[in-house]
């Protein structure tokens, strides 16, 4: 596929994701720039974390993101574009290929109902899904992974060591698909702990992101979430830190993961409240068990989620429509 | 059966009243969907309140309008009474979709009613406080900021007089909103004067000074050559001094007023103050002239020579007066038909959240020196006729006759509440405006908000929307819904009630950000959102918003729009020729014949989708060998049901639909939890087809279902 030239816009920096895509893109041959059109909010504590591979719109960078959105093939837009930006965006650039996308948003409802239609005057000729649990909520979009840039490692549990379990949930909001939280949970990390089965990483405020990765590679086991049948980005980046991956992902979400990776479905550790104490001292006391989960998960990792294999997904996506 | 105490005649069946619509230019906010409740605290014959609220009732109740009385009982404390009042306006907010209590300032009966149970309509007729004021008595302090909080907090405020509201503001904070229409007036039947009775001067009221009883007396001193009769309670029982020879007393409970009016020749009213005077409205009613101080209330109800205005406290021109009028001896048309229907007027347009003036007679205008300086005169001639008693004699005397006006008026009564009375300050001193009782009213393009649901009881909590233009429906389904006794969360009060109109539809986003952050989390605590023939993109929205409620969409008219079948769990269509609702795939579909049916079929509906203990699993496709162990070896607490499928790798790579269409033509057993069967019952029963089954799995997936998938 010859080089395109493309332009991601967010409304915000979406924790990286448009900002990873970019990245991976530019490494792949293409010319691909990443714009989130506010960073996160003032004081809170996101901002400035998610801007590694994002220009954030303002007058020093405004030119050339204009520059660049007038020449780009493919204007690849995420979540949702404001009635004002919308308006910059036809003036700059009406021929391109116009691509949708949907993530998470921060609350769960609006999950719930398909924005690209609000996105008028644009007929988005792709729409595509972050191919986790998403899928389910846009059936006719197209999933597409999330990416996840650090390299590989992995530090598998020996003999006589404890157990380091990370649980990091971004919310303790309840719904659908959306949940993270659940008290059993809680509980059983706690009573483990104090029975000095496992050690809980489980950071106390929000972390920049390369922080809370580093702190992964020394963990033996991370738990996504499992109030839910999906899974999130938590479970790729464990994958990559060499961790076996604790969460409740049904057979429809591993399903859609595995159209990335050559049918095969992810190596995830199944575990609910009722189990998820049992689970967790298995894994503590069979410490050949948990190593060898370790180096599944880093396997899977290695052969099907490196960013610039994953990447051809969304080219093979781009080229579909061009 | 409600209990409505007494004078709740005609009240015992609200479940069952007429619902013939209410006619007439004078009833565009009476209407058969609103319960027009009067709180009586005095419940006296003698009193002007009771008198009022009597004429009012029959009056509403002629045009249709249910109304309920509520009566303090003799002795019953104010507590005791404001509790009871505030249950049974909660009681009669189950059968109707809008309540108001109308309520006197005085004693500020409605404090109990809480927030959004109803309309509270407050009417000036004159508190005790100020009746203590103008006889220079002292002021009872918290009592004051009691009805101080009410009138605040009320949606509407009147007045029978500018007089009153005069007055009033010595010692409230009066809003500007405020309402002047005239009290009602009775229908007296006619009766021939007793030709052979010479006429005589009528007075007709409590024998006390407010009342100017020691004036009446006075004036038939004065004027023996004319006969004075005065109609008092219980005369026997009362113990007048001196009485002229010209003065008849009569019982004015036992008498009959009619008969009374018709041999007078004139009524005095010699009140140091009334907001309007019943007396007055009443021998207005009978077409007799009256004289009373220029002060009162009802100079603004009729003009001179039918109400002959004195200024105050000129006595000698009271009796002047009183001779010319008695002289002239004459009779005007009936005051009745003419403030019943400026009553009609005002109470409709301060219904409509409207302010009105509907006197008869321009009042005068009184500044509040002028006011302060007949108030001033009122406590001196208060003051004059206590007979100078030394304070203790007072209070003596007091105790003997009344003890319990005695414990009451006392320091003891003040500080030792008496059982049912639970007075709180921190409760009653938060004078923050009445919320609107709707639980939403969604209009144009303006925010939508909405109350915030009950928090007890606990329960599943129900909300009920409709279209400002299918009230009648709605009022039968909200009254059928509050007939489940054993069905309680679509009753009242887990039931909360929205209306929509003049709805703009700018798109499901642009609605969703109309809603804010507070207000999706109230909305998100709704499990059951019923609607009404809604706009399709307010169903979508409002289950946006939320994460766990369920939407039951009722399409009653045959022009009311197909809503997106993603967002309605459960589909209630009136009639079978309606809509082309057959082409879509719906979770459950409901067809009832009429509008009658919609009750019954609401309570399916959400009873169907509740949890089911234990959750069984239910085969409805395949499992045809020995599939017991497979089935009971389920918690359907984390899958909701088993799918088999012979693929081991459906290998797909497009949309999930393409996952949906691959599994479910692949598929060859199912079983789900009977919950879930519920739920998707209208699929279920066709899950036979390969369609259908595709549709099952996308909406249970969507819903946040998950299964056991066997490969």
């Amino acid at each position: 596929m010859s080089a395109l030239k493309i332009v991601h816009i967010t409304p915000t920096p979406l924790v990286g994701a448009p900002g990873k895509i970019a990245w991976a893109q530019r490494m792949s041959g293409h010319r691909s720039l990443a714009v989130a059109l506010s960073d996160y909010p003032e004081g809170g504590p996101l901002k400035k974390t998610f801007l590694a591979h994002t220009l954030e719109i303002d007058d020093f960078t405004r030119a050339h993101i204009d520059k660049s959105v007038r020449n780009a093939d493919i204007i690849h837009l995420h979540n949702f574009l404001p009635d004002n930006w919308i308006k910059w965006l036809k003036n700059l650039n009406q021929t391109a290929a116009f691509v949708y996308q949907a993530h998470s948003p921060l609350r769960e409802g609006p999950l719930y109902t398909e924005r690209a239609n609000d996105i008028a005057p644009f007929e988005f000729k792709l729409k595509l899904v972050v191919g986790q649990f998403q899928g389910r909520f846009y059936p006719s979009f197209l999933p597409v992974p999330n990416l996840v840039l650090s390299p590989p490692s992995i530090r598998k549990y020996q003999a006589g060591e404890k157990l380091r379990v990370m649980f990091s949930p971004t919310h303790k909001r309840g719904g659908r698909w959306n949940a993270k939280h659940s008290k059993e949970l809680e509980n059983s990390l706690s009573d483990l702990s104090q029975l000095n089965k496992i050690e809980v990483i489980s950071p106390k405020q929000p972390v920049p992101p390369e922080t809370l990765m580093e702190l992964r590679r020394t963990c033996h086991v991370s738990i996504d979430e499992i109030a839910t049948g999906g899974f999130h980005l938590v479970s790729l980046e464990a994958m990559c830190a060499g961790n076996i991956i604790i969460n409740r992902a049904d057979y429809f979400a591993k399903t859609t993961f595995s159209t990335f990776c050559d049918g095969q479905l992810p190596p995830f550790h199944y575990a609910d409240n009722s189990c998820i104490a049992k689970v967790l001292l298995r894994l503590s006391e069979d410490w050949q068990e948990t190593s060898r989960l370790q180096q599944k998960s880093y396997n899977f990792f290695c052969r099907y989620c490196d960013p610039m294999r994953l990447i051809g997904v969304y080219d093979a996506a781009y080229e579909s429509i061009l | 059966m409600v209990d409505f105490g007494r004078a709740s005649e005609n009240s015992n069946s609200f479940r069952t009243l007429s619902t013939t619509a209410v006619r007439g230019a004078d009833t565009v906010m009476l209407n058969a969907s609103l319960a027009y409740v009067f709180a009586d605290p005095v419940g006296r014959v003698d009193s002007g309140v009771t008198s009022y609220i009597s004429n009012a009732r029959l009056l509403l109740e002629s045009r249709n309008v249910r109304v309920f009385v509520v009566v303090r009982e003799e002795r019953e404390p104010f507590g005791a009474y404001r509790e009871r009042l505030a249950m049974q306006v909660e009681k009669i907010k189950t059968a109707v979709l809008k309540v108001v209590v109308e309520a006197p300032e005085s004693d500020a009966v409605t404090t109990e009613i809480p927030k959004n149970a109803a309309d509270i309509h407050i009417r000036l007729h004159g508190s005790r406080q100020l009746g203590a004021l103008v006889q220079g008595l002292p002021l009872n302090k918290n009592w004051l900021a009691l009805e101080q909080r009410e009138i605040s907090r009320a949606s509407m405020l009147s007045s029978p007089s500018k007089s009153a509201i005069d007055f009033s503001k010595q010692l409230y904070k009066i809003p500007d909103r405020i309402s002047l229409y005239p009290n009602p007036a009775p229908t007296w039947e006619a009766s021939t004067p007793d030709k052979d009775r010479k006429k005589y001067v009528l007075f007709i009221g409590r024998p006390q000074q407010l009342k100017g009883v020691q004036w009446a007396f006075e004036m038939a001193r004065q004027m023996p050559d004319i006969p004075f009769t005065l109609a008092v309670p219980a005369p026997r029982k009362q113990r007048f001094k001196n009485i002229p020879s010209n003065v008849q007393l009569v019982d004015g409970v036992r008498a009959t007023k009619d008969k009374l009016f018709m041999n007078a020749s004139l009524v005095v009213v010699p009140s140091l103050h009334e907001t309007a005077s019943m007396v007055g409205i009443e021998a207005l009613a009978a077409g007799v002239p009256l004289v009373t101080w220029g002060h009162l209330g009802i100079v603004e109800y009729a003009a001179a020579p039918f109400v002959t205005a004195v200024e105050p406290y000129k006595f000698d021109d009271f009796i002047e007066m009183v001779r010319a009028t008695h002289s002239l001896c004459r009779r005007y048309p009936s005051a009745t038909p003419k403030l019943n229907s400026l009553f009609l007027q005002g109470i409709n347009t301060t219904l409509a959240s409207g302010k009105c003036d509907y006197m008869p007679e321009k009042a005068r205008d009184c500044t509040t020196e002028q006011v302060r300086l007949i108030t001033r005169k009122s406590i001196e001639v208060a003051m004059a006729s206590k007979q100078n008693l030394p304070r203790w004699r007072r209070k003596l005397r007091k105790l003997i006759r009344n003890p319990s006006l005695f414990y009451k008026d006392s320091w003891l009564g003040q500080v030792i509440i008496a059982p049912g009375a639970k007075i709180s300050e921190s409760k009653f001193g938060n004078t923050k405006p009445q919320e609107p009782r709707l639980f939403s009213l969604i209009s144009g393009t303006e925010e939508i908000t909405f109350s915030e649901p009950p928090e007890k009881p606990e329960g599943l909590i129900t909300a009920f929307l409709y279209s400002e233009d299918s009230e009648e429906d709605a009022r039968q389904i909200i009254m059928g819904l509050n007939g489940f006794d054993d069905f309680r969360c679509v009753c009242h009060p887990m039931l909360q009630i929205g209306v929509f109109r003049d709805f703009r539809d700018d798109g499901v986003i642009q609605l969703i950000n109309r809603i804010d952050l507070r207000n999706k989390n109230k909305i998100s605590s709704i499990d059951h959102i019923i609607l009404l023939d809604p706009p399709p993109s307010l169903v979508e929205a409002l289950r946006s918003c939320g994460t766990r409620q369920r939407t039951v969409v009722i399409l009653s008219r045959n022009d009311a729009h197909m809503p997106n079948p993603w967002h309605t769990d459960v589909l209630i269509v009136v009639g079978k020729k309606n809509l082309n609702v057959s082409s879509s795939i719906w979770r459950r579909k409901i067809v009832v014949n009429s509008c009658a049916d919609l009750p019954v079929a609401i309570r399916r509906a959400i009873q169907e989708g509740l949890g089911k203990s234990p959750d069984m699993l239910l085969p409805l496709l395949g499992f045809d060998g020995d599939y017991r162990e497979e089935l009971l070896g389920i918690n359907t607490c984390y899958y909701k049901g088993i799918i088999k499928s012979p693929l081991n790798n459906i290998s797909a790579t497009g949309p999930m639909d393409d996952i949906y269409t691959k599994l479910a033509l692949n598929v060859t057993d199912i079983a789900v939890a009977e919950s879930i069967y519920l739920r998707y019952r209208s699929l279920c029963d066709q899950i036979e087809d390969v369609e259908i089954r595709k549709q099952f799995l996308a909406f249970s997936l969507y819903d946040g279902v998950i299964f056991d998938v066997r490969t």
